[in-house]
């Protein structure tokens, strides 16, 4: 597909101009390569199911002559000053994580191939990031662009262009403070090597100063914000807790770097943006001047072993200088960069042979998984509910009835992360074929029927999310108390349902993920990590497609107990028991349609042309 | 004579306009070493993959121990195992984790008994716990080797299985295979390495533009063609494709 630098012409002037050619060619050739899968009829009908979706979505008065939302609003900003000032609080927090536990760096990341080729290259350390931060910027203003165009329903004052540019600030910013976070906490460590104490005292630090300043701005002002008469007053008394000193101090260069959402008016816009692109720019100095070798990391992404041999064979051939030497040095010390640890999650070696697959896929995550980071998070939980134990305390002089309000509060979170992360979960849990299909050749070679593999990658990934839901409900069924809230025997209802429901939501979810992989396996992002900011806008677009095809999905089913219930209204039978007799209908149409879905997913799987599909790289 | 266990007939894989294979037919005896050679771009992929079940033939038959391998998959790929050119391991999954993975996978039912002698014949015992990115390139070959013999399979595929291996893993590794196919299993072996197929094989087919150019045993290719008699596989090999050029032995360039 590519086509070789034309001999005739002259050579290209250094290294930024050949890695100009790399992004720019690979960009070209994979838009053509995407097109050319319009051959083929299953994906020319996806590309208008995904015009038509868009232009629904986008414009439904000009398709279906259905009013905008706010249509007749005066124009506005896309975020109220609440909202800009609880969006800066939450990557506050976001940044705090970065300080303490870095982060995975995926758009620094090069690939087997780039670090085959880059690393033993003529190339500085810096042109390498700046090519990665370049290659990476290609989809973050893809995304800056597709949220411009949806933020466009809440009739913003500002123009397109402006939106989109101040999108592309925004999340440039965070990429670029990512990267320098972890580059300065590994303070000239490879990044990605175990940091030790280092690590924990600069998160440490980060973490202390972050929280002091928030508490002694949040904490005084705490029975104000409780006591508000309504969410609108409470709401904007805690914006003004955060905007007092010393919280503003912390919050201030987040809140900065979002303001130019929040712009009511032009004017207001070049007052604020501005600052928000200083900001940004101040990023690039810090990362560039800092010496830090990120090779490891980015090796790592791809595979860091191969990568290494490559640089030292560049050491050999160039005499040992440069990064190559560098990455040479430490293979030739033979330091072991990771521990594979044994899982508390074993196969036994006999049983059902589509169960092998659901525990391979079940593997990354338990090899992945951090306790430190489940202590942190348990941790950080308990320490929500003490904090708010105390505030009450501090109000009501009641020990017992503040741990109760603590207890409810701590239940009413757990609710929301459950059903909050049917929608969430099926997004960033992708241990199935999402992550599988780039090893289509070896699946295919599985002694497995197709339905059966199928249905072990849905298992694998509606089993992780529904853990977690599992552990929030059993919060939500046993922490509260008091008179307020429902007694045990109708929470143990409630909480059943929950269970029922959510679980057959996440495998109607996960399904419809994967058969949109299935479907278009050439244009569906496969392998690895969901990505990071900068797909965040094809991640919302693909978050509403799949929830547009859940709720086709829950068409039959939802009829189908309505008509249960309906004919059986008028029997003489408690409540609950006709809810059941529904709930099973609900249950049944789901199972048949799954039992439809997974066999015809395996046709669709049968088919795929595994030319369609990019092997590991 | 046993009856056949990789048994292809008129197999055809078209890619759009592109005919990849044309016709081919050929069957594998258990303990048969079957060469699978050819120029780049000769089919050789195509037909191993056919054959594995990865992809679906355009049109024929394709039966392992006497299963259709598209109308019957299941049983007939129970009975196989396929080698990769390049080693598809999961990252997250150590040695011991892949073979529990593919005993599971295939039902074996004296796992822990295989997978020790295993480890040992292909020298992983002692990596037993190590995920892939900690393998060398042949490690990892090996490794996937391993899963291949585990399950002791009928028919064994494999697709440039040297590859990556030092001389010491070479020698290891052909005397492997050949007490695989001793102990009755049918082996393809696709290679460039011609002369460890001349070593390994007993019959050789080569193949050309996706069709067979000849199919038999050195003798019998020798004999086919008196003008070569005498000569290795190497120089057959290059007569019966066409491209035993002055250049192609190398007198061009020592020339110049």
């Amino acid at each position: 597909m590519s086509t070789a630098l034309d001999a005739t012409r002259p050579a290209p002037a250094g290294a930024a101009s050949a890695l100009t050619f790399l992004v720019l060619r690979s960009g070209r050739n994979r838009l053509r390569v995407q097109l050319a899968r319009l051959k083929n009829v299953r994906y020319v009908l996806g590309m208008l199911f995904l015009i038509a979706y868009y232009a629904f979505f986008l414009r439904p008065d000009r398709l279906l002559g259905i009013r905008r939302p706010h249509a007749d609003a005066m124009p506005s900003a896309i975020l109220t000053d609440n909202a800009v000032m609880i969006s800066a609080l939450m990557l506050t927090v976001l940044v705090a994580y970065w300080w303490t536990f870095g982060t995975k760096l995926s758009a620094i990341a090069l690939s087997r191939a780039e670090s085959r080729q880059l690393l033993p290259a003529p190339l500085s350390r810096n042109e390498l990031i700046l090519f990665k931060l370049a290659r990476s910027s290609i989809a973050t203003l893809l995304s800056a662009v597709i949220l411009a165009i949806i933020s466009r329903r809440g009739t913003t004052v500002l123009p397109f262009a402006l939106r989109v540019i101040s999108y592309l600030v925004m999340f440039g910013t965070f990429q670029l403070h990512q990267l320098g976070a972890t580059l300065t906490r590994s303070g000239g460590k490879p990044v990605g090597e175990k940091l030790g104490r280092r690590g924990w005292i600069i998160g440490g630090i980060v973490v202390a100063l972050i929280v002091a300043a928030l508490g002694a701005s949040l904490v005084p002002a705490w029975p104000g914000i409780s006591g508000a008469g309504d969410f609108s007053q409470g709401a904007d008394r805690f914006r003004a807790a955060l905007s007092s000193m010393p919280a503003i101090l912390v919050i201030a260069p987040a809140r900065a770097v979002i303001a130019p959402l929040g712009a009511a008016t032009i004017g207001e816009w070049l007052r604020v943006f501005p600052i928000a692109v200083a900001i940004w720019l101040l990023h690039v100095p810090w990362i560039l001047l800092n010496r830090t070798p990120f090779e490891e990391a980015a090796v790592a992404a791809g595979e860091r072993r191969e990568a290494l041999r490559a640089a030292m064979r560049a050491q050999r051939a160039t005499g040992g200088r440069g990064i190559g030497a560098l990455i040479a040095a430490r293979a030739a010390l033979g330091r072991k960069t990771w521990v594979a640890r044994r899982t508390w999650l074993p196969l036994p070696p006999t049983g059902p042979a589509w169960m092998a697959i659901t525990w391979k896929n079940f593997i990354p995550t338990v090899r992945q998984m951090r306790w430190a980071t489940l202590a942190f998070a348990a941790l950080g939980i308990a320490a929500i509910g003490a904090l708010v134990a105390w505030i009450s305390y501090k109000q009501t002089a009641d020990l017992s009835q503040s741990i109760l309000i603590a207890r409810n509060a701590l239940a009413g979170v757990g609710l929301v992360l459950a059903i909050a992360w049917t929608i969430v979960g099926p997004l960033y849990t992708r241990n199935d074929f999402r992550s599988d299909l780039p090893y289509l050749r070896l699946l295919r070679t599985f002694p497995l029927d197709s339905g059966s593999l199928v249905g072990a990658q849905i298992t694998a990934s509606t089993v992780l999310i529904f853990a977690f839901q599992l552990i929030c409900l059993v919060a939500a069924l046993l922490l509260p108390g008091g008179d307020r809230v429902p007694g045990i025997g109708q929470r143990i209802v409630i909480f059943l349902a929950l269970v029922l429901a959510l679980l057959t939501l996440d495998v109607l979810s996960v399904t419809v993920r994967n058969a949109i992989a299935l479907f278009f396996p050439g244009w569906v992002k496969l392998g690895g990590e969901g990505g990071g900011f900068e797909v965040i806008g094809q991640n919302l677009l693909g978050t509403a497609g799949s929830l547009l095809l859940l709720v086709l999905l829950l068409i039959i089913p939802v009829a189908l107990a309505g008509g249960v219930l309906y004919t059986i209204h008028t029997l003489p039978t408690v409540v609950t028991g006709r809810v059941a007799v529904a709930l099973i209908a609900f249950v049944a149409a789901i199972a048949a349609e799954l039992w439809f879905l997974f066999h015809w997913l395996g046709t669709i799987y049968d088919n795929i042309d595994a030319g369609e599909i990019l092997e590991p790289a | 004579m046993p009856n056949d266990v990789i048994e292809v007939r008129n197999l055809v894989k078209q890619y759009g306009e592109f005919v990849a294979v044309r016709g081919l037919s050929f069957t594998v005896a258990p303990g048969e070493v079957l060469g699978l050679v050819g120029p780049n771009g000769a089919g050789k992929t195509s037909t191993l993959h056919s054959l594995a079940g990865i992809i679906r033939p355009t049109a024929g038959e394709v039966r392992i121990t006497g299963h259709d391998i598209v109308s019957d998959p299941v049983p007939a790929k129970r009975a196989l195992a396929f080698v990769p050119d390049e080693p598809q391991l999961f990252e997250y999954m150590t040695v011991d984790d892949h073979l529990t993975f593919v005993a599971r996978l295939y039902g074996v039912p004296d796992a822990a008994a295989r997978i020790e002698p295993l480890l040992r014949e292909l020298e992983l015992a002692d990596k037993r716990s190590a995920l892939p990115a900690e393998l060398s390139r042949g490690m990892r070959q090996k490794l996937a080797i391993a899963c291949a013999f585990l399950h002791q399979p009928a028919a064994l595929l494999l697709d440039e299985p040297l590859t990556g291996l030092d001389p010491l893993g070479i020698r290891r590794m052909k005397a492997a295979i050949l007490a695989r196919a001793h102990a009755g299993a049918a082996v393809i072996l696709s290679s460039h390495l011609l002369h460890l197929v001349e070593e390994l094989c007993t019959r050789i087919l080569i193949i050309q533009g996706g069709q067979c150019m000849v199919l038999g045993s050195i003798a019998e290719i020798a004999a086919s063609r008196p003008d070569l008699e005498g000569r290795g596989l190497e120089e057959l090999f290059l007569a019966i494709t066409g491209q035993d050029t002055p250049d192609a032995s190398g007198a061009g360039i020592a020339g110049r």
